[in-house]
């Protein structure tokens, strides 16, 4: 299961434009002169949402499998980046 | 008895070797002693420093690290080699000997200036990280001492986020100081979170080894994209791990749940749906809802565990636990059982409010499951009522109108067929592939007026559409057919100048032509007729277009001939017979009978046109149609002479035998034939023309491809069992042959005929455009059905049931007639 909505990177609530939007700005960013494979996986993904009748499609049929990225990107949704704590930096570097 | 060979004496000094090689180092540094007892040779040396270091290694990585440090400073001194070489600071800081570390510095003696500061340099952790007391012993002036404390306000700086206080504590450290490499580690953890690419841009200036390596390497794993940064977090150590997860800003509770999904992606396989949903359902509170939702999507996988699912998750709605039935039974290749949750799904949606768009999709979803692109002709009618309940739902989806109208075109249900063109038309009225749809309707079903009016309403829309401009061309010729059937030449004639209008191609004018001669008897009428018959070029191309629509217009053939003055005789040009066959290819069905009779007039003359110089395309192309329509007196006669030119060719060879004994050959050809088509199929495999090594196959044990005992049962037709008794062992290395061979879309076309439509589609869409990857997909998926078939599973095709048979109807209900009853029994 490649997410499309992670692909396109929309969020779930997402309407027609945005997710046009979005496939634009990534087609733009990957032509498929300069990276084919990340060209088709936009496009799949975007044939796979770009109407409310095949987002329904999608979230009522598809069980194809996930990928490392599919799980990865369900249970980190809530990550927020943050600085380190000074100890275990410092642990890192060798302090006991 | 064998001779016992006197054991060859083994030098100490290949003894030694023997035993650093095997990893014995205790005993090669034993060996090595010895060696250097009796004389201090230099090999001998670095035999015992290699041994040394070989034994120091081996006790750290068992964690027994004073071990290690004892056994490097024994290497240091009897070998007369520098201590602080390789990992003993490394040692030395995990054993937290910082005193012993820095003590280093001064015990450096008067080794060279540079190789001072190269060690200060490598210790620059080691002082920052080291107890005051420590660092003492170093001189006052000495860079670890004077640049520490603002490298330790940096790193605080850092950690509290505080960018300002960070660049002004870093601008304290010199570009050659010690700890210039922290500059840039620091600046690029506090860059992850908002500039990945900077923070990228800034990491790869830091020399890989150097004194911070440990904490570049977190950093380096933390700017990497998707989830490489996963694998990467596999090969770090477990400070490093911490660390990094606390950049990503990963709670501590889902720290396990992360370390073990980094174990899948370093492993470089895709996870399992079952171990994902077991992760997932063991920490069921610590994970947020999108996690939820993934283990959701999952359920198919492991429906057994939906129970465990509510409780950890929260409940599922009735037509969602259908749905999930549903879509596992799918995945079992269980149709009935699928079909049956899907129903009990639509009855849940459509009593909810708003949900009339998921059950009108779950009803051309159970449609696609059940019938796909087959003949729906062939399944009851029951599936083509789930299109048309989908659409009396949802009428907005054109391409289920479309699909629907197929449906009953195929069926031959005319009467419903335009019902359902007219519900399409109401909602979709300029939409150009319905409007082609329904003039193709229209002109198979002889209206050709209102043929034209929809064609002329779908060239407004599109005016330079040459398809739609030779369409309404058609249509009026067809009607200009009709009306000189019927005995109107005048509105014949009229028709005909419509036609004429439309019409770009010459001989379809030149036929235009034909049919004004046809449709009276006079002289200018013949004039035309032969007119046209000289444009068209040649008496063979004339005399197939005359007779054919003499027969179309139900008039005599052989007047029509001798009114255009055609001779039937000679041998006619290689363009003239290419030309008809071309003619013949573009004929529809209904054209078949009318064809018959062409063919039956021409016959002879195609057949004396076998001689001919054609090109071995050109011959192939003649024999391929000669073929489909089932002419095989003209086959063989085609199929001779390209075998006379091209000789043992297989193609030819296969038409031949073909041509000589139709599709049961097998049983009626000779020895010699047989085995003059066997090596046909061994030339062909040798050139890898697949087509024609499954053609022959197929004609040299047509039984080979029955399942069954029963020569009745066709039914179990199953690719795999031909390919089974291929010269081929191994499946695999034969489909792999058909993509080297760049035959990928021959491929894909067998597999698409045992591939269930879904799972062909989701390939499909996997393999994203690619299709040598599509292809080699599919050798997976056909490898992994047939290993399930040979399991015991039903293979692919099985997971679509057979066509269902129109039920019965009520009034034609069988009779009970026991009047045989008791005629078998004893």
């Amino acid at each position: 299961m490649i997410d499309p909505y992670r692909v396109l990177g929309v969020d779930l609530t997402a309407g027609d434009e945005a997710i046009r939007a979005a496939y634009l700005a990534a087609i733009r960013e990957s032509p498929p002169e300069r990276d084919r494979e990340r060209f088709e996986s936009v496009r799949t993904a975007y044939e796979a949402i770009s109407n409310h009748r095949r987002r329904l499609a999608h979230e009522l049929f598809d069980y194809s499998r996930p990928t490392v990225d599919d799980v990865l990107s369900a249970i980190s949704s809530d990550f927020v980046p943050q600085p380190p704590t000074e100890r275990r930096l410092l642990r890192v570097l060798g302090a006991k | 008895m064998r001779a016992v060979t006197p054991a060859t004496p083994v030098s100490p000094e290949a003894r030694a070797r023997e035993c650093f090689e095997a990893g014995r180092y205790r005993e090669a540094i034993e060996f090595y002693k010895g060696l250097l007892k009796q004389e201090r040779r230099c090999e001998w040396v670095a035999g015992l420093a290699a041994s040394y270091a070989g034994r120091a290694q081996e006790l750290a990585s068992k964690g027994m690290l004073p071990e290690a440090l004892v056994v490097w400073r024994n290497r240091s001194s009897l070998c007369d080699l520098p201590l602080a070489e390789g990992p003993y600071i490394g040692w030395l800081l995990r054993a937290g000997e910082h005193h012993a570390a820095l003590g280093l510095l001064t015990t450096a003696g008067d080794d060279a200036l540079t190789t001072a500061s190269d060690l200060e340099t490598r210790l620059a952790a080691v002082a920052l990280t080291a107890p005051d007391s420590a660092l003492a012993q170093l001189a006052a002036d000495s860079p670890l001492r004077r640049h520490r404390d603002a490298a330790l306000a940096a790193v605080a700086a850092c950690c509290r986020g505080d960018s300002a206080a960070l660049d002004e504590q870093l601008r304290a450290i010199p570009f050659r100081s010690p700890y210039r490499d922290l500059r840039l580690i620091l600046k690029a953890i506090l860059l992850l979170g908002d500039d990945r690419s900077q923070a990228g841009e800034l990491i790869v200036r830091v020399a890989a080894d150097g004194p911070f390596e440990k904490l570049a390497a977190v950093v380096r794993a933390g700017v990497l994209p998707g989830t490489r940064w996963l694998s990467a977090l596999a090969g770090l150590d477990d400070e490093g791990r911490l660390l990094l997860l606390e950049l990503k800003g990963c709670p501590e509770n889902r720290r396990s749940l992360v370390l073990e999904l980094a174990e899948l992606a370093h492993a470089g396989v895709p996870p399992a749906p079952a171990r994902i949903i077991e992760l997932l359902l063991r920490r069921n509170r610590s994970v947020p809802a999108t996690a939820a939702k993934l283990c959701r999507r999952l359920l198919p996988y492991a429906d057994k565990r939906l129970a465990e699912y509510r409780n950890a998750f929260g409940p599922l709605g009735a037509a969602e636990g259908e749905t999930i039935m549903a879509l596992a039974a799918e995945l079992r290749r269980a149709p009935e059982v699928s079909e049956r949750h899907w129903l009990r799904a639509v009855k849940l949606l459509v009593t909810r409010e708003n949900a009339p768009l998921p059950a009108a999709l779950v009803l051309r979803h159970l449609f696609d499951l059940i019938v796909g692109d087959r003949d729906a002709s062939d399944c009851d009618r029951e599936c083509t009522r789930w299109l048309e309940s989908s659409l009396a739902l949802d009428p907005d989806d054109r391409d289920a109108h479309l699909k629907l109208i197929r449906i009953h075109r195929q069926a031959r249900d005319p009467k419903a067929a335009r019902a359902a063109m007219e519900a399409a038309l109401a909602r979709f009225a300029t939409d150009p592939v319905l409007l082609l749809e329904a003039v193709d309707m229209a002109a198979a079903g002889g209206a050709f007026k209102k043929a034209v009016t929809l064609a002329k309403r779908l060239l407004e829309l599109d005016p330079i559409n040459s398809k739609v401009r030779a369409v309404i061309g058609q249509a009026h010729l067809s009607h200009a057919r009709k009306q000189i059937r019927a005995g109107r030449p005048d509105m014949a004639n009229k028709e005909l100048g419509l036609a004429e209008e439309w019409l770009a191609a010459a001989t379809e004018r030149s036929i235009s032509k034909l049919l004004r001669g046809l449709s009276a008897t006079d002289a200018t009428a013949t004039a035309l007729l032969r007119e046209a018959a000289a444009e068209l070029g040649g008496d063979l191309l004339a005399s197939f277009h005359l007779v054919l629509e003499s027969v179309r217009i139900g008039s005599p053939t052989t007047v029509a001939l001798q009114r255009a003055g055609v001779s039937l005789s000679g041998t006619p040009a290689d363009r003239e017979v290419l030309a008809v066959m071309q003619a013949i290819n573009v004929l529809g069905k209904p054209d078949r009978r009318a064809l018959g009779i062409v063919l039956d007039t021409l016959r002879k003359r195609l057949k004396d046109a076998a001689g001919g110089a054609f090109s071995e395309a050109e011959r192939v192309s003649i024999c391929e149609t000669l073929l489909r329509l089932d002419e095989r007196e003209l086959l063989l006669a085609h199929a001779n002479a390209g075998l006379k030119r091209w000789p043992e060719r297989p193609l030819f060879v296969y038409l031949k035998s073909f041509a000589r004994h139709g599709p049961a050959a097998g049983f009626a050809m000779s020895a010699r034939e047989k085995a003059e088509l066997e090596h046909a199929l061994e030339q062909a495999v040798a050139d890898g023309d697949q087509r024609t090594v499954l053609r022959i196959r197929g004609l040299i044990a047509p039984r080979e491809f029955c399942a069954g005992d029963d020569p009745d049962d066709f039914s179990d037709l199953d690719p795999f069992d031909a390919l089974g008794e291929s010269p081929f062992e191994n499946p695999r290395a034969l489909l792999e042959m058909m993509i080297s061979l760049g035959n990928e879309q021959g491929l894909i076309n067998l597999a698409r005929e045992i591939v269930s439509e879904s799972e062909f589609r989701q390939l499909e869409r996997a393999a994203g455009g690619d299709r040598k990857k599509l292809a080699r997909m599919l050798i997976d998926h056909l490898l992994e059905l047939e290993g399930r078939r040979s399991d015991g599973y039903p293979s692919g095709e099985a997971a679509r049931p057979a066509p269902r048979a129109p039920k019965a109807s009520r009034n034609k209900a069988p009779v009970a007639d026991d009047r045989q009853r008791g005629l078998f029994d004893d």
